[in-house]
């Protein structure tokens, strides 16, 4: 799967667009296609990893630390400063974040699953990868394995989405 | 006033998606409230149809979890956790 490479780094506004700036006439990530395919505008997208829900969980030092803790596991560490400011969502997270509820309704997985693919994933991905970000990689991975579709059809689907151009506006003139 | 039933959380440290947080592995509390069978997420994670087991509340002081030298330890964490974590244990300081 050509999963995107992760370029994201801590300081979230002197990166360059992904998409050398046109996405400026989209909303952003469109489907998980797109996603999938590193369309996506990270520039819309003000969710920083310290966001994350696991920083929100346990902020004092552990005088014992534990052997096997998993990474995930964050209860009891140094957390740092936790920033409180208010962001939007971009129009793509909005949609994974519904997918899931469409997934779970119907009966596809559940959100244990969705949090067993987000732990397992590398240590590094919590840095590297936003948090919807995260999400639509673990909700394909658990469709995947709930058999709703195959990698090859994923892969045939995404390639008809890259056909159709990185924007809205190019898929409707196209 | 019920006697509080202490239990201790297993402090295993398995790999794969499990619901005890690490830092209360090995931890002593007491039931603050059993709250009824829910399917074990531990199961569900994996697609398989959850075991019905019992969800406890159960209540650990700060100077448990983080040591006597804590900021606050008179203060308490609740956490719910699954029966398969917990271990019933005398009170630790029974008179």
């Amino acid at each position: 799967m050509p999963r995107r490479e992760a370029v994201r780094e801590n300081d979230l506004t002197n990166r360059p667009c992904m998409m050398n700036g046109a996405c400026a006439k989209d909303d952003g990530c469109t489907c998980i296609a797109t996603l999938f395919l590193g369309r996506i505008d990270i520039d819309k997208c003000a969710w920083t990893p310290s966001h994350d829900l696991n920083y929100s969980v346990g902020m004092s030092k552990t005088s014992e630390p534990f052997d096997g803790r998993r990474w995930h596991d964050m209860g009891g560490t140094t957390a740092g400063p936790i920033p409180t400011d208010q962001h939007d969502f971009a129009l793509w997270e909005k949609r994974v974040d519904a997918l899931m509820v469409i997934c779970s309704t119907k009966g596809y997985f559940t959100v244990d699953g969705l949090r067993r693919v987000l732990e397992d994933m590398a240590p590094e991905t919590f840095e590297t990868m936003t948090y919807y970000e995260r999400w639509i990689a673990s909700v394909n991975q658990n469709l995947i394995e709930a058999g709703v579709y195959s990698t090859a059809e994923l892969a045939a689907r995404m390639s008809e989405v890259a056909a159709r151009g990185p924007t809205y506006g190019e898929a409707a003139d196209g | 006033m019920a006697e509080r039933q202490f239990m201790r959380v297993r402090a295993d440290m398995p790999p794969g998606h499990v619901r005890t947080p690490a830092y209360l592995r090995g931890k002593t509390g007491w039931v603050e409230r059993k709250l009824g069978p829910f399917p074990n997420p531990e199961e569900l994670a994996y697609g398989h149809p959850g075991t019905a087991l019992d969800l406890m509340r159960v209540r650990f002081t700060m100077a448990e979890v983080w040591g006597p030298k804590t900021a606050f330890p008179k203060d308490t964490i609740d956490a719910e956790i699954y029966t398969h974590w917990l271990e019933p244990v005398e009170p630790p300081h029974a008179t």
